[in-house]
C-alpha cells in the first residue's frame, strides 16, 4: 500500500570516542558547562581512545549471550495492562506478551497476526475478520473467535475504563460485535470506516487479544498469545521474558531463551549502558542522546513516524480568531531549523495538517509553508493588528516542548506577538489548559492512518479539538477520507483537507519526528515501530 | 535511661504523627485531577469522573486521612494509584536498594572522613592538612550527579573497570552485589568526605586545645592514649550528628545518582510519586523516610550517651 520505504539504517558518522565526545556525552547526561571546564583540564586522548566495550561484553558474557537479549526501554509510567497502558513503555510490554488482530508496521501497512485476513462490505460498515487457527495463549488455552469478541466487549465496557474505548468511540459499539463461527468475527460499525483494520490493529495498542475469561491483574502473569512469556516483572527495574515455544508463527519464533528489558528513566543513561556493552539495543531514544555512538559498534535504525506536536490557536474567540493572524503566526516558523535543532535532523516537515508526508495518501503537490516574515506582517496588518498583541502559550514540561516554546516565542515576536510561556509540570496542562487555551502545544503519538487526528482533534465535534475549530468543509472532507477505503478517493480527500487546513490554520504542525533505535552491530533482525512497539522475535546476535 | 528512651520514642511518635498530617493535607490541596493523571491525558471523561468517584477523592479530607492512618497502623500503606500494586511492593525493594548503597557509602565514608579529619587536625597548617581540607571541600563543591557522570564515563566506558548500571545480576554473590555499587558509592563519598572530615578536624582541634587534654598530657599519659580516650571521644560527637543528618539524603535524596546509574532506589520512587501525584506512594515514602530519620536520630542520641559521660550523667539524673 505504501510507496514509501520509510525505514533506514544510519551508521553514526564517527567511530572514535574522543575528548569532544566525552564532553558531549557528559553534557547530554545533564551536567552541562561545569563538566566542560573539568574535562578540559583532564588528559587529552587525541581522539585515539576507541572504546573496546564490545569485546568486553563478548568476553564476560559470552556463555550467556546466545541465551539472552538485553534491551533498554522506557519505564512504563502507569500500571501495565490492556486497559491501563497509555505510554511507550507499557505498550512495548503489551506487544511482546500479547498479540493483536493485525500489526501496524513501519511501512504503514498491516501484517496479519491473530486475524489471518479481513474484508469489508461495499460501504465499509461491516468488517469480517477471519481468526487464525492453532493459536494458544500462554496458559495453553486455545484462542478462537469468542476470545476476540470478549476482548472487544471488555474494552467497550465503561466499568473497565479502557484507554482503547476512546479509539473505538463513535465507530463500534458492543452490539456491533458478532461471532459468526468459531473462527470468524463480524464488526458492524456505527459509520463507514475505511481504516477500521488500523483502528483494531497495534495502533490501538491496548487491543491485544485476551482469554475470554480473563479478569485478573494483568501484571501478575502478562497473559497473552505473543512470542514472549513473562518470567519476572518489577515496576522499577524491568521485565524478563522467556521465549514462547508454542508461538504460532514459526518464522518469528524468538531466537533467544530470554529477553531482559531494563527500564530507564533517562535515555542518556541507557546510552551509557549501550556504550558499556550492558545492552544490545535501546527501544527508542531522544536523537540528542545517540548522535555520537561509535559507528563501528552501533547502528541507528531511523523510522519515519507520525509523532508530532500540534500548536493550536483558538479559532472561536480571542486574539487568534481571525484566520489571517493564524496564517501569519504559522509563517514565522523556520521549520527546517526546528527539525535540525530539536530533532537533530531526524524529522519531516509539517505543513500544518495531520496529513504527514509519510502517509501514502498525502498529496505531495500541496505547497509547503515556509518562513516568510514580510508576508506575515502583511497579514497582521490586513487583520488589523499590525503591532501585534500579548498571548500566553500553555503546555507541559518536556525538553523538546520547552525548546519549541522558546522557538515559538522568539519567532512570533518578529511580527509583534509577545508570547508568555506557561509550561507546567506533569499533566497540569492536560488537566486545566489543553482545551481552554488560546495558544498551546499538545503532543500526539504515531498512528498508521490519520483518522484519529481528523476525528478527534480537527472535526467540529472532536473532543480533542483544542483550537475549537469548526468548518463544515473540513468535516465533509475528513468524512470522505475516513469512510473510504479506496486509495484514489482518500488521496483526493487528503488534498482537500491539506488545502483547507493551510487556509484556516487552526493548528500549526511544524514537524513529524522520526524514531531512533540504537542497535549493536552484532544484533540483526530487531525492529521498532513509530508507535513504540519493538519486535525482537526475529532478532539474532552475531 | 529506660525512661529517657521511652520519652524519646514518644516524642518520635508525635513527630511522626505531625509529619503524616502535614504530608497528607499538603498533597491533597495541590491542584489537579488525580484520575486524569492515572488514566492519562486522552482518557474518556466518563472514565475520569468514575475513577475519581471510585478512589473516594470526593469525600472529606479528614475522613480520608483517618482511614489512611488506620490502615497504616495495621501495616497497609495503600495501593499505588499509578501502578495499581501495593505500595509496600514498590517501596520496600526500592528501600532495600537505597539502604545497600547507603550502607556501602557509609562503610567507605565514615572511616575515611574520620581518619582524614584526625590527620588534618594533627598536621594542622601543613601540606597534608591543606590537601585534605581543600581537596575535600573542592570535591564536595561538585554536585553528585557531575561526579556520577564523570565516574561512569571514565571508569565505566573509557576504562571499563566497573558496570555503569548499579543493579546487581540475579543471584549475585555478596561481592557481586557490592561491585556494581562501588561507583555510585564513590560518588557519594566524594561529595560527603570534605564536609564530614572538616567537622571531625574542627572537633579534634577543639579537643586538643581543651584544658582536659592539656591536663592529660601534663599527667604524662601517652600521646596515643590521650588522642584515643580524650580527644576522639569528644571530637566524634559533632561528627556523629553530621553523619546522622546525612541519612535522609542518602536514602531519599539521590535521584540524580539513581537515574545516572539506572538504580531503582527510594529517591526514584519518591520522584515518581511526586511527579504523578500518586498519593499513597508519596505518603508512604515520606512516612518511611521520617521513620528512618527519627530512628537514626534516636541511635545518634544513644551514641552520644555512650560516648559522653556528662550527657550520660544528665540522663541518669
Amino acid at each position: 500500500m505504501s510507496e514509501i520505504n520509510n525505514e533506514m539504517s544510519i551508521q553514526p558518522t564517527r567511530s572514535r570516542f574522543s575528548r569532544r565526545d566525552f564532553i558531549r556525552a557528559a553534557t547530554i547526561a545533564g551536567i552541562g558547562i561545569p563538566l566542560v571546564g573539568l574535562a578540559a583540564c583532564g588528559n587529552d586522548d587525541n581522539g585515539t581512545s576507541d572504546t573496546t566495550v564490545a569485546d568486553t561484553t563478548v568476553t564476560t558474557d559470552a556463555p550467556a549471550m546466545a541465551a539472552l537479549l538485553r534491551l533498554g526501554m522506557n519505564k512504563p509510567l502507569q500500571e501495565v495492562g490492556p486497559y491501563t497502558t497509555a505510554d511507550q513503555g507499557g505498550l512495548g510490554i503489551l506487544g511482546n506478551a500479547g498479540e493483536y488482530l493485525c500489526f501496524s508496521n513501519n511501512s504503514f501497512e498491516l501484517e496479519p497476526r491473530v486475524a489471518e485476513s479481513w474484508e469489508a462490505n461495499s460501504d465499509s460498515t461491516v468488517w469480517t475478520f477471519k481468526i487464525r487457527q492453532g493459536i494458544t495463549f500462554h496458559n495453553g488455552q486455545v484462542l478462537d473467535a469468542e476470545d476476540v469478541v470478549q476482548t472487544f466487549l471488555k474494552h467497550l465496557d465503561e466499568a473497565n475504563k479502557s484507554q482503547a474505548a476512546g479509539a473505538l468511540a463513535g465507530i463500534l459499539q458492543a452490539s456491533g460485535i458478532k461471532k459468526v463461527d468459531d473462527y470468524t468475527v463480524e464488526f458492524t460499525l456505527d459509520a463507514p470506516t475505511g481504516g477500521f483494520p488500523f483502528v483494531v490493529s497495534s495502533d490501538t495498542y491496548n487491543l491485544i487479544i485476551l482469554p475470554r475469561d480473563w479478569t485478573s491483574n494483568w501484571t501478575s502473569d502478562f497473559i497473552g498469545c505473543g512470542p514472549w512469556i513473562m518470567e519476572k516483572y518489577s515496576v522499577e527495574e524491568g521485565v524478563t521474558f522467556l521465549r514462547n515455544p508454542n508461538y504460532w508463527d514459526t518464522t518469528r519464533q524468538p531466537k533467544f531463551e530470554r529477553m531482559q528489558c531494563s527500564f530507564f528513566i533517562s535515555g542518556a543513561t541507557s546510552v551509557t549502558q549501550l556504550l558499556a556493552g550492558e545492552l544490545d539495543a535501546i527501544t527508542l531514544v531522544d536523537p540528542v542522546a545517540v548522535t555520537n555512538l561509535p559507528s563501528d559498534q552501533f547502528t541507528l535504525q531511523v523510522a519515519k513516524t507520525i509523532i508530532h506536536v500540534q500548536v493550536h490557536m483558538g479559532c472561536e474567540t480571542g486574539v487568534f480568531k481571525d484566520k489571517l493572524v493564524r496564517q501569519a503566526a504559522a509563517l514565522t516558523l523556520d521549520r527546517v531549523a526546528i527539525i535540525d535543532g530539536l530533532l537533530q535532523g531526524y524529522g519531516d516537515l509539517g505543513n500544518d495538517s495531520p496529513m504527514a508526508p509519510a502517509y501514502a495518501t498525502t498529496d505531495k503537490t500541496v505547497a509547503q509553508r515556509v518562513k516568510d516574515i514580510a508576508k506575515a506582517k502583511e497579514l497582521m496588518a490586513e487583520a488589523g493588528v499590525p503591532d501585534g498583541f500579548d498571548v500566553t502559550l500553555e503546555s507541559f514540561k518536556r525538553d523538546d516542548i520547552d525548546l519549541l516554546g522558546q522557538v515559538i516565542q522568539s519567532s512570533f515576536k518578529e511580527i509583534g506577538i509577545n508570547v508568555t510561556l506557561n509550561i507546567t509540570e506533569g499533566y497540569g496542562y492536560y488537566d486545566q489548559a489543553w482545551l481552554n487555551s488560546e495558544l498551546g502545544i499538545t503532543d500526539y503519538g504515531h498512528r498508521g492512518i490519520p483518522d484519529v487526528f481528523l476525528n478527534r482533534a480537527y472535526k467540529s465535534t472532536g473532543d480533542w479539538n483544542a483550537a475549537h475549530y469548526k468548518s463544515s468543509a473540513f468535516d465533509a472532507a475528513a468524512d470522505k477520507f475516513m469512510t473510504s477505503s479506496d486509495f484514489a478517493v482518500q488521496q483526493a480527500a487528503s488534498k482537500e483537507i491539506q488545502e483547507i487546513l493551510l487556509e484556516d490554520t487552526p493548528i500549526i504542525t511544524p514537524y513529524f519526528a522520526n524514531t531512533i533505535t540504537p542497535v549493536s552491530n552484532k544484533l540483526s533482525g530487531f525492529r521498532t515501530t513509530g508507535m513504540g512497539h519493538f519486535d525482537a522475535a526475529g532478532a539474532t546476535l552475531a | 535511661m529506660t525512661r529517657y528512651l521511652l520519652r524519646r520514642l514518644l516524642l518520635a511518635a508525635i513527630t511522626l504523627w505531625i509529619v503524616t498530617a502535614v504530608i497528607f493535607f499538603a498533597t491533597h490541596i495541590l491542584p489537579g485531577n488525580v484520575a486524569l493523571r492515572i488514566l492519562g491525558p486522552f482518557a474518556e471523561k466518563n472514565a475520569i469522573a468514575s475513577l475519581n468517584e471510585e478512589l473516594g477523592l470526593n469525600r472529606p479530607l479528614v475522613t480520608q486521612y483517618s482511614e489512611w492512618i488506620g490502615s497504616a497502623l495495621r501495616g497497609d500503606l495503600g495501593t499505588s494509584l499509578k501502578y495499581n500494586q501495593p505500595v509496600t511492593s514498590i517501596l520496600f525493594p526500592a528501600l532495600i536498594y537505597s539502604l545497600k548503597l547507603a550502607v556501602l557509602a557509609f562503610v567507605m565514608l565514615v572511616p575515611l572522613s574520620i581518619l582524614g579529619g584526625i590527620i588534618a587536625a594533627l598536621k594542622r597548617g601543613k601540606l597534608v592538612d591543606r590537601l585534605i581540607t581543600i581537596g575535600g571541600l573542592s570535591a564536595a563543591m561538585v554536585p553528585e550527579f557531575v561526579w556520577a557522570v564523570i565516574l561512569v564515563l571514565v571508569f565505566g566506558i573509557q576504562i571499563p573497570l566497573f558496570p555503569v548500571t548499579a543493579i546487581p545480576k540475579d543471584g549475585a554473590t555478596i561481592i557481586g552485589q557490592i561491585y556494581p555499587l562501588i561507583l555510585p558509592a564513590i560518588c557519594l563519598v566524594l561529595v560527603l568526605f570534605g564536609y564530614v572530615a572538616r567537622i571531625m578536624r574542627a572537633g579534634v582541634i577543639e579537643a586538643i586545645d581543651a584544658d582536659y587534654t592539656r591536663t592529660a598530657i601534663l599527667k604524662g599519659i601517652p600521646h596515643r592514649k590521650v588522642i584515643r580516650k580524650h580527644v576522639l571521644r569528644n571530637a566524634l560527637l559533632p561528627t556523629i550528628a553530621v553523619i546522622a543528618s546525612q541519612v535522609s539524603y542518602l536514602v531519599g535524596g539521590l535521584v540524580a545518582v539513581e537515574i545516572i546509574f539506572n538504580y531503582p532506589g527510594f529517591g526514584l520512587a519518591l520522584r515518581t510519586s511526586v511527579t504523578y501525584r500518586d498519593f499513597p506512594l508519596l505518603q508512604a515514602s515520606v512516612l518511611i523516610i521520617a521513620v528512618i530519620i527519627i530512628l537514626v536520630q534516636v541511635l545518634a542520641d544513644i551514641l552520644f550517651i555512650v560516648l559522653n559521660p556528662r550527657i550520660r550523667q544528665s540522663v541518669v539524673n
